[in-house]
């Protein structure tokens, strides 16, 4: 472009491919189109420079979006999986008091939260007469006590992590 | 420029930034993309807000708030 300028050897219109909309120019006698063409540059630059970080932005956050779905793909089947745990717990309760719980059962249930673990799944530990702590736990019910006030008196439902997230809060009562 | 809208709702609350042309939900801390409309200072002095402020809000009712546009 600068020889074509130089020489004032522009193509004419009819040179010109008719699907070419790049915007024509008067050369000759014209001062400001130098800067014009410094400012579009400049604009172009700028626009091509954002979209390249946008880009680049976009496949990082993809990259970590992946990285997060195939972690926790499973987190729906785990969370189901995690109520069969609960029946467990209470069934093997109410046989215990009846003494007819059999070791079965209890292999059984180990077996299952066996797997769980391999997939990353972690119950939260509770101590009793601990203080409440609402980032792992939730409180159902506040009771009177001489005990100390916000503390853990019982848990009612337990609580996992599947990777560290938390996927379901310990239940538990606390004293008033 | 990026552009966050927020929707302040009675029970629940949400953030969504446009990506490449489409409106998109930003998820919360614990991976939800509703976060609980509840704040709430605790028994050690400590600002809860969401999911937290609401799983102690049985026990610290006196200084948890929700539904905040019901409040009289």
């Amino acid at each position: 472009m600068a020889e074509d300028i130089k020489n004032n050897n522009t193509p004419n219109d009819k040179e010109r491919d008719i699907n070419d909309k790049s915007p024509t120019y008067n050369y000759v006698g014209d001062e400001n189109v130098l800067d014009k063409c410094q400012k579009e540059k400049d604009e172009y630059l700028d626009g091509w420079k954002r979209a390249k970080a946008d880009l680049i932005n976009y496949k990082k956050d993809e990259a970590k979006h992946f990285e997060i779905i195939a972690k926790f793909s499973q987190e729906a089947i785990i969370k189901d999986l995690i109520m069969v745990l609960d029946s467990f717990d209470l069934a093997l309760a109410a046989l215990e008091k009846e003494n007819k719980a059999e070791n079965g059962i209890y292999l059984i249930r180990t077996q299952l939260e066996d797997i769980l673990k391999q997939h990353g799944l972690e119950r939260v530990i509770i101590s009793v007469h601990q203080p409440f702590d609402p980032s792992l736990q939730e409180a159902i019910v506040s009771i009177d006590s001489d005990q100390p006030s916000g503390t853990v008196i019982e848990e009612v439902e337990r609580g996992y992590l599947l990777h560290g997230k938390l996927v379901r809060p310990a239940r538990v009562k606390v004293i008033k | 420029m990026k552009i966050l809208g927020i929707d302040l709702g009675t029970t629940n609350s949400a953030m969504a930034i446009v990506e490449a042309g489409e409106p998109k939900i930003l998820e919360n801390h614990e991976g939800n993309r509703t976060t609980p409309s509840v704040a709430s200072l605790s028994k050690t002095n400590e600002r809860l807000v969401g999911l937290l402020a609401k799983r102690q809000s049985v026990v610290n009712p006196k200084n948890t708030i929700s539904s905040v546009k019901w409040l009289r």
